[in-house]
């Protein structure tokens, strides 16, 4: 499988922050949540994949294109829709596009123009009476309208209704679908993206704490519900977000095959449950929450 | 690139063509100090150029399209250098055109070349705020530099008919104009170019820091 995004070791530092060794790999055809709480580093990660900044070590490369001698062509097949779209606010949709469309050796007309016409923006409206809302959806039409090979999503739906959300996460599965292209969705927020995201990644305080593909994660993260004395005092111990009740206990356990044979007398005993961990559970679990 | 050259070039060719009027005004004017005129108002014409044309272009969108750093900072580095050489051009010739006396020709030539190595620097400094801290942060100052330098301008040759002094004898730099040598401001202009382009050269024209993770 070719990987449209990888990184190795990536880590950048600036005053009160420190993003470290951060080992990504995005494969063509897929689709990877990038998430963790406000301030862990996701937004540096799009920042560092479009060269806004640049890392202190590390290897990055986009469709075997490699930072930084190749940033021109790594933007160029890079659709990003930053979180704060970056539109000056007294320029008109038009004049914007005017200025961005040539930059794009590939870009289609057709296809944004049609873009602006779902997303119900008026071309000769300034950016300052757009919403915030229509002002990602603006980033999400040029994003999607010049050919690109990697969507870089930082907070997409940020602004957005209900409808509208679905509405460009449909487009998103629509533009890897074909398999040559890929995905990462940077978010905070993460109703939802278990049955879009193949690969979860999981960011806290500027490291990669988690990895690897959803429904891994999805069949290997359980909640055990059970009474006293029921588990090991060492599979307890191992237990995450462990709460203790006047009706049983709780803990969220991070690789449930593993241990489903040593609970079988109590599964059957019904001194044991088993539940569903949501990827909020494991997210709170790992990063306390804060 | 071509794209970036033809919008920002088009506020550096509109003040070039008014820069060139100014100059042609202090030709047929007849007040004295008019052949300072040019020097001293170029700063400004720089620092327009430079707030209008960032404003026009969209600062922040350079940031995701697919241009480097040092593409940009080549166009602008180029294009604020042409207005300065070409207005250079253009107050040197009309100074030539004037038929003044040589030794104050010579004095208003070498104002003419000092004022544009400081235009440069100023082009430069203003390049490097831009670059490091970004249109939105960075505009103030730039806008602030345009008033200020528009309004010393003025005031400068205001006060100079208020003082009397408004023969071109009476020019303030006159004395330090006349005790430099030629070839002194000769190397400070070489040496002025020879700096930008190594600046730009070997800039760190990488992207600025995050404000946030």
């Amino acid at each position: 499988m070719t990987p449209i995004l990888e990184t190795r070791g990536l880590s950048l530092s600036y005053p009160g922050f420190d993003l470290q060794d951060i080992d990504l790999r995005v494969d063509a055809g897929s689709i990877m949540g990038l998430i963790g709480p406000s301030g862990a580093g996701k937004t540096s990660i799009m920042r560092l994949v479009m060269g806004q900044v640049m890392a202190a070590r590390g290897e990055l490369s986009v469709a075997g294109l490699t930072h930084p001698g190749d940033l021109k062509e790594i933007r160029g097949r890079v659709g990003y829709v930053p979180e704060d779209p970056p539109f000056s606010p007294d320029k008109r949709v038009a004049d914007i596009i005017r200025f961005v469309a040539p930059f794009y050796p590939q870009w289609e007309s057709a296809r944004f123009n049609d873009l602006l016409g779902d997303f119900g923006i008026e071309p000769h409206l300034q950016v300052k009476h757009l919403s915030r809302g229509r002002r990602t959806l603006l980033s999400w039409a040029m994003a999607l309208s010049h050919g690109a090979t990697l969507l870089l999503l930082d907070e997409p739906a940020a602004g957005l209704d209900a409808a509208r959300r679905r509405q460009v996460l449909k487009l998103m599965a629509e533009f890897v679908a074909d398999g040559d292209c890929a995905a990462v969705i940077s978010t905070h927020q993460t109703d939802g993206l278990a049955p879009l995201a193949d690969r979860l990644a999981i960011i806290d305080h500027g490291r990669l704490v988690l990895s690897g593909e959803t429904e891994e994660l999805l069949a290997a993260w359980k909640w055990l519900r059970y009474r006293d004395g029921a588990v090991s005092d060492e599979l307890e111990s191992a237990l995450l977000g462990h709460e203790r009740g006047a009706f049983g206990n709780r803990g969220l356990v991070r690789d449930y095959p593993a241990i489903h044979n040593q609970l079988q007398a109590a599964l059957a005993a019904g001194d044991v449950q088993v539940g569903n961990a949501t990827i909020d559970d494991i997210l709170v679990s790992l990063t306390g929450g804060h | 690139m071509s794209t970036l050259l033809r919008k920002y070039g088009l506020f550096y060719l509109a003040h070039s063509v008014t820069f060139f009027f100014l100059c042609a005004y202090s030709l047929v004017a007849e007040a004295p100090n008019f052949p300072f005129l040019p020097a001293v108002f170029l700063p400004i014409y720089l620092c327009a150029s430079v707030a209008l044309s960032e404003r026009e272009t969209g600062d922040p969108l350079l940031g995701v399209l697919p241009i480097t750093p040092r593409e940009i900072m080549t166009v602008k580095f180029h294009l604020a250098f042409a207005l300065v050489a070409v207005c250079w051009i253009n107050m040197t010739v009309f100074t030539l055109l004037q038929g003044l006396p040589e030794s104050l020709a010579s004095s208003v030539h070498k104002m003419n070349l000092l004022a544009a190595v400081w235009t440069l620097a100023l082009a430069a400094g203003l390049q490097l705020g831009l670059h490091y801290f970004g249109w939105s942060d960075f505009r103030k100052v730039i806008v602030g530099l345009t008033v200020l330098t528009g309004l010393f301008s003025i005031a400068f040759f205001i006060g100079l008919a208020e003082s009397g002094r408004d023969h071109v004898g009476g020019f303030p730099l006159m004395p330090a104009l006349e005790n430099t040598p030629a070839g002194v401001v000769g190397l400070v202009g070489i040496a002025g170019v020879v700096a930008y382009y190594v600046l730009l050269r070997k800039g760190p024209w990488r992207s600025r820091q995050p404000l946030a993770a």
